[in-house]
């Protein structure tokens, strides 16, 4: 079986999970998001700020019209899920207006508790600050699994059905970033369509591969 | 079909030497058997056993010993 044979064979396949077991996701799933968040992410950013903060974000999310939510389903149980923004930066910047009371009590009660995330507070407002405007490509941001059934293919199953997904809306862009020491899943993106951009070293020195897949209208031919 | 012939399959499939994979081996110690590469392991068993991966086998799919083991009890590989 030659290589290019196998890739395609893999990529038929997560196309038929995708198709069986990918599903938008909704206001129940909520909690099974937030306990995977936080199994998939320990020491993340967005995980110490606390439980509470990821139910709202998640909430807010599936809610939002700019995003895209789903989560991967089997045996009646919500495995995984994936987040990603239309338009880069919109949703984040709607957040915030509609929650910054809120969002400034957690991040004040987590900076209380940790000290060290108002560095991650700061860079990551000054980051978002720094681009003008939403950006004219979609990010996926989280694709999570529970970490005990990882290699399964459930959160590349998720990615392709959001591939799938904006296809059809007509977006003609994604970006990613993952980390540099998980070689595997970069792999599997460049497989899926997925070119390097470059590297980013981030706080607390982990560096991020960003990715970029250039989507086409299938049924266009195109 | 054969198990040896399925672990021949695997092999090509994980892009290993000819009779390098042993029955222990998994996700951990197999470069290739990321997340793609053990999708790609239950598109081979739905297309060359003709059987769709049940649950019991996705979740027991950690190492070659073990989806011997499932596929056996399915009937679908002879020693």
């Amino acid at each position: 079986m030659s290589e290019i044979s196998r890739s395609e064979l893999g990529l038929l396949y997560l196309r038929k999970m995708a198709q069986k077991h990918v599903r938008p996701m909704s206001a129940k799933d909520i909690p099974a998001v937030v306990e995977i968040h936080v199994a998939a992410f320990p020491g993340y950013f967005m995980t110490s700020l606390g439980p509470k903060f990821l139910a709202l974000f998640y909430a807010e999310a599936q809610r939002s019209s700019s995003c895209v939510a789903q989560v991967f389903e089997r045996d009646g149980m919500v495995r995984g899920f994936c987040l990603g923004e239309l338009n880069s930066g919109s949703f984040y910047r709607r957040l915030f207006v509609r929650n910054w009371f809120l969002l400034t009590v957690i991040s004040l009660m987590a900076v209380v508790k940790q000290p060290w995330i108002l560095v991650r507070i700061a860079r990551s407002l000054l980051e978002r600050s720094a681009r003008s405007g939403p950006e004219d490509y979609s990010v996926l941001g989280s694709t999570a699994v529970f970490p005990e059934e990882e290699a399964r293919g459930y959160g590349l199953a998720l990615v392709t059905a959001y591939l799938d997904h904006l296809r059809k809306l007509g977006v003609r862009e994604v970006r990613c970033e993952v980390s540099i020491k998980n070689q595997g899943l970069i792999r599997a993106y460049r497989t899926m369509g997925f070119q390097v951009l470059g590297e980013r070293r981030v706080f607390p020195g982990t560096t991020l591969v960003e990715l970029s897949c250039h989507l086409r209208n299938e049924e266009a031919g195109a | 079909m054969k198990t040896e012939a399925f672990v021949a399959m695997l092999e090509d499939v994980l892009g290993v030497p000819k009779g390098s994979l042993k029955m222990e081996d998994g996700p951990n110690t197999v470069e290739r058997w990321d997340s793609l590469g053990g999708v790609t392991i239950l598109a081979v068993i739905d297309q060359e056993l003709h059987f769709e991966p049940s649950d019991e086998l996705v979740s027991k799919s950690s190492t070659v010993g073990h989806i011997i083991e499932v596929l056996k009890s399915q009937g679908l590989l002879q020693d």
